[in-house]
């Protein structure tokens, strides 16, 4: 199954985006960060397909800056760019 | 036992802030090293205590609240960080040793701001402590001895007038006194006086942004391959693993401050200072350091008897009223020196909102009696 993966630059970041979307009634679940993904952060979030948008809103309006993007399948990680 | 030496440490704190802190002990992981419940659970509960520090002395962000072991960590790691030793410090003669000796241990050239009969900062001359190298000015909002709190609104003119960085030790001040992020450049607080902490907390707080350099690091649970840990707030002063069941005890400690509101604490601790004030400064042999002409200060009375020594007076509280009190120095040599107590010393009475008036009516009746003594 498809999911949407977002990383962070800094932990403190991920945690209060975490925040941020729970708070908005969306199911986040944390994960460690795929060793191919270089990020700061080595959290990072799954996303269901249906929320994604509204999660990448939230974080964006937060001013959270440095986060990745990417569709997860399995074990294939693609990155995107919005 | 009747607890004065709130100044010290707290001692009576509201039942959640035990509560949490046994909580954290048995439920979290270790913050920001992995992803499952028990480390976000971590995770959550330190970024709440810096929302929780953030909103109580009015800063907006709260990443930049760096957390520590204690207001004498956070003066060490910002001194070192941001001090050259070439730099010019202003600092007073009434400071805790966790200024001063972070401050000599840096060996920058200082300049001291002196005290009057009562302990009040001299401040109507700051300009003659300038030097050409001056850039810092760095000094407590609030004896720890006299309980005086200083005027920061001048001592912050002064240093935006001469483009001095204004650190304050806060440690005397947080959670007792209203504490306003306008009011300096960099804070330094503790989490286990007034803000009803565990020992074992403490932090920093930035207003602005200033060139720390690197002067502690290790592992951040992330970037591992990286030569060191990020170097923005607040990362930049917590390599290791942080207290996460202090921090969050802390939390609750500070979110009761906030539902109660700090001039209200204040208000009462100073009903209660301003009794035992009262009922002590006519005892024949006791004299009493600070100035008491207003409620703008904190709850603290030291005295000497006559010729007692401190400790002695101290032992005599202990162990014939079961009043516990702080005798001796202080950590506040400079402060002893002025006033010609440091053989004596003083013995500090320290009050917080959760005293009673009958505690300190054994207070008065105790030393009354040691004094016909």
């Amino acid at each position: 199954m498809m999911e949407y993966l977002v990383s962070f630059a800094r932990t403190n970041d991920a945690i209060r985006g975490e925040g941020l979307l729970l708070q908005a009634g969306l199911s986040v679940r944390v994960m460690p960060l795929p060793s191919r993904i270089k990020a700061g952060c080595g959290l990072s979030f799954r996303i269901r397909p249906h929320e994604f948008q509204e999660a990448v809103r939230i974080l964006t309006e937060a001013g959270i800056t440095g986060m990745g993007f990417y569709e997860k399948e399995d074990q294939k990680i693609k990155e995107i760019h919005l | 036992m009747i607890y004065f030496d709130n100044s010290a440490t707290s001692l009576t704190r509201p039942p959640e802030v035990g509560e949490a802190l046994l909580y954290a002990l048995n439920h979290f992981g270790n913050a920001g090293r992995s992803f499952y419940d028990a480390v976000m659970e971590a995770n959550r509960a330190i970024y709440g205590a810096r929302m929780e520090t953030a909103a109580l002395i009015g800063l907006n962000d709260p990443l930049q609240v760096a957390f520590t072991s204690s207001a004498t960590e956070s003066l060490n790691l910002v001194i070192q960080s941001l001090v050259k030793p070439q730099d010019g410090v202003i600092t007073s003669i009434t400071e805790h040793n966790a200024v001063l000796r972070p401050l000599y241990l840096r060996g920058c050239p200082l300049r001291f701001i002196e005290a009057d009969s009562k302990g009040r900062l001299a401040l109507d001359n700051l300009s003659s402590l300038l030097t050409p190298q001056t850039r810092f000015l760095i000094c407590n909002q609030a004896s720890n001895v006299t309980g005086n709190v200083n005027d920061t609104g001048t001592l912050l003119r002064f240093c935006r007038e001469q483009g001095l960085t204004l650190i304050l030790d806060i440690a005397q001040t947080f959670g007792s006194y209203e504490v306003n992020i306008q009011d300096a450049d960099i804070f330094c607080f503790t989490g286990h006086k007034g803000l009803l902490g565990p020992q074992g907390t403490g932090g920093i707080i930035v207003n602005g942004d200033f060139p720390f350099t690197l002067v502690k690091t290790g592992g951040a649970g992330s970037g591992s391959f990286n030569r060191f840990q990020d170097q923005a707030m607040p990362d930049i002063f917590e390599a290791g693993t942080l207290n996460s069941p202090g921090l969050y005890a802390m939390s609750k400690g500070i979110r009761h401050i906030r539902d109660k509101g700090v001039r209200t604490i204040h208000e009462e601790e100073m009903r209660l200072t301003r009794k035992f004030h009262e009922g002590i400064r006519d005892i024949p042999g006791i004299t009493i350091y600070g100035d008491f002409s207003s409620d703008d200060r904190l709850a603290v009375v030291s005295l000497k008897l006559k010729d007692w020594d401190s400790a002695d007076l101290a032992a005599k509280l202990w162990d014939d009223y079961a009043i516990a009190t702080r005798a001796g120095a202080h950590c506040a040599p400079l402060l002893h020196r002025h006033f010609g107590t440091e053989v004596q010393g003083m013995v500090r009475f320290s009050f917080s909102a959760f005293n009673t008036e009958d505690e300190i009516e054994a207070g008065i009746r105790a030393l009354e009696r040691i004094s016909r003594s």
